[in-house]
């Protein structure tokens, strides 16, 4: 008996002793909410940036909007959810945690692409995981790649331990964008993540759901006014010697290919990994035919093929996707595949 | 520091017990067997505010065999020491909220995840250990042994793992990006220290010539990992109570 009653005051003195539940110490904007109409593409809170990215249709960009901003709990936020904002000046909010010990600042940044012609020259590199990206020709960042997810995973912070950077290694100009699938580290095989694929696209990175569900991380496209017609560029691409299946197995009889492709499909909501090849929303594709390895820089022109019976609406957006593995969405392809891209352009009619 | 100075100092009265009984005869040794069951955690002495809800345990079973043997010193007074083979776990599920956590890849320093977690934490524990323990027993009658002093353990065999699950991670802390996590695994069976060393206290009756059960608390004053980890960021410790039989061995 006596030692049963020892037992039980052992456990009880663990279990009891819960303390006080700490004050929040986060100090997130997690939705910022605009009516659609507004919209040319949905708002992008850019978590790991921390920035908002506005997609608006002139009107709203003349008149100002008021949005709806919900922050962590307890937390609170400056200028108030429901202040009217007028774009012409910088625009940033500050959120302060429920602990009061955290503060952090968001930037609202209103994206526009005015040019459809990239030719990878100017990159930027993000603090502080120092991964790069690339600016669009008119200087707009609308560009995004597996790089953010890649960083959670905690890689070494310099650009080349990441699969997309740039490189020297271009068709025109001094630059381009060099595409390589790596091979997983400890972090992301306790997750089942055995390599990653190298990709860029015309979009954004979702962080939240990089863990739980990769391909919708990857959220593509950017608002288009016109009718696009072809898509062009130049590539090059090595496959890696060995493909491998999503549990890391050799797969002999496999070689790796890399995916280049452009969808035209009605906004403002994104595709993702998981929907770009289904999704009703799409108008139109233009799809790189030849996946196979090219020495040299190999020039594309692809047509845009529309689909029969699609409507284009006016929230129209447009996604370009660049993979040195072209299963990568489901984590098979092979490490060392390498796509270098460049002077992506879409034509309009 | 002072915990382990006093051990010291207490270990130091011990041996010299020893050495003054042996001059004095050399036929007052008892020496027994025992199997037993080892209950209890891997804990902090005080459960940290990140920690909010243990949701279930259990202790798991965790046997011991061991050899004991008991010199006397004076009357009343004897000197115990012995090998225990002791497996030492738990299972534990617990809710917790902004946990720090660093994990180093394996390929060097420079790579690893940081941040917190929010969610559910599930881990299994169960390491075999070989312990030494030292103590001096008072028995003041003929039924009760009371027992105090330390014990040493060489860690035979790891393992520490679990999975969390149903939460998220903030890269880098509190204000870095939030991840969410369905499930993920961890192994930290290959971090845990190659030993322990803590108290030993005990309470012993004797059930006739031969038989006797006991109670021994195990309060581990090591860390279970080396500060140089930072996976789980709580000073855990081995806290145990050990439920013996011992069966007192025949002269030879």
């Amino acid at each position: 008996m006596k030692q049963f009653i020892l037992v039980i005051s052992l456990v009880c003195s663990l279990t009891s002793c819960i303390k006080k539940a700490p004050l929040n110490p986060e100090a997130d904007i997690e939705t910022f909410t605009i009516d659609k109409t507004f919209l040319t593409g949905d708002v992008v809170i850019d978590q790991a940036n921390r920035k908002i990215l506005l997609y608006l249709q002139p009107e709203a960009y003349k008149n100002g909007i008021v949005p709806k901003i919900v922050v962590s709990n307890g937390a609170t936020i400056s200028p108030a959810s429901g202040d009217s904002l007028k774009f012409g000046l910088p625009i940033s909010y500050t959120v302060t945690s429920q602990s009061g010990i955290n503060r952090k600042s968001y930037d609202v940044v209103v994206v526009m692409v005015g040019s459809w012609t990239f030719n990878f020259e100017w990159w930027g590199l993000n603090d502080p995981n120092k991964y790069e990206f690339p600016y669009g020709d008119d200087g707009s960042q609308v560009w995004s790649s597996g790089n953010p997810g890649i960083a959670i995973t905690g890689v070494d912070k310099r650009p080349d331990a990441y699969p997309m950077r740039s490189t020297t290694d271009g068709y025109l100009g001094t630059k381009a964008a060099e595409i390589v699938t790596l091979p997983g580290n400890d972090v992301s095989k306790m997750i089942g993540i055995k390599i990653f694929p190298g990709s860029l696209f015309l979009g954004n990175f979702n962080s939240s759901s990089a863990m739980t569900n990769p391909p919708a991380a990857t959220e593509f496209g950017q608002p288009i006014v016109g009718h696009p017609i072809r898509f062009t560029g130049y590539y090059k691409y090595a496959p890696g010697p060995l493909f491998q299946d999503s549990d890391g197995n050799t797969v002999n009889s496999m070689t790796d290919r890399c995916a280049v492709y452009a969808i035209l499909f009605n906004g403002p909501q994104r595709l993702n990994g998981s929907n770009i090849q289904t999704s009703n929303t799409i108008v139109a594709r233009a799809v790189l035919p030849d996946q196979s390895a090219k020495g040299d820089f190999t020039r594309f022109d692809i047509p845009f093929d529309y689909t029969a019976g699609a409507l284009p609406g006016n929230q129209l957006m447009l996604a370009i996707v660049a993979s040195s593995s072209a299963e990568g969405a489901a984590y098979r392809g092979a490490i060392g595949s390498r796509l270098v891209v460049d002077s992506l352009r879409i034509i309009m009619q | 520091m002072n915990k382990i100075f006093l051990l010291t100092a207490f270990l130091f009265f011990v041996v010299d017990s020893i050495n003054a009984q042996d001059q004095k005869q050399d036929d007052g040794s008892i020496h027994r067997v025992s199997i037993g069951l080892n209950l209890g955690a891997i804990t902090p002495t005080s459960l940290p505010n990140t920690i909010r809800r243990i949701d279930a345990y259990n202790p798991l079973l965790c046997p011991s065999i061991g050899y004991s043997a008991l010199f006397a010193a004076k009357p009343h007074w004897w000197i115990g020491t012995g090998l225990k083979l002791d497996y030492k776990g738990m299972w534990v599920k617990d809710s917790v909220a902004y946990f720090h956590t660093m994990i180093q890849g394996n390929n060097g320093a420079a790579s690893g995840f940081e941040g917190s977690f929010t969610g559910t934490n599930t881990t299994t524990v169960r390491n075999v250990y070989l312990t030494l323990p030292l103590y001096a027993q008072w028995t003041p009658g003929k039924k009760w042994s009371f027992q105090l002093g330390g014990y040493f353990a060489f860690l035979l065999r790891p393992k520490f793992e679990g999975h969390v699950s149903n939460g998220y991670i903030r890269n880098g802390g509190p204000l870095g990006e939030k991840v969410s996590v369905d499930y993920a695994e961890f192994d930290f069976s290959n971090k845990i220290r190659r030993f322990d060393y803590g108290l030993h206290a005990g309470i012993e009756k004797s059930l006739g010539s031969k038989w006797s059960v006991s109670v021994q608390w195990q309060w581990g004053l090591c860390r279970l990992f080396p500060t140089s980890f930072t996976g789980v960021d709580i000073p855990l410790k081995n806290m145990y109570v050990n439920m013996g039989l011992s069966y007192r061995l025949p002269k030879i």
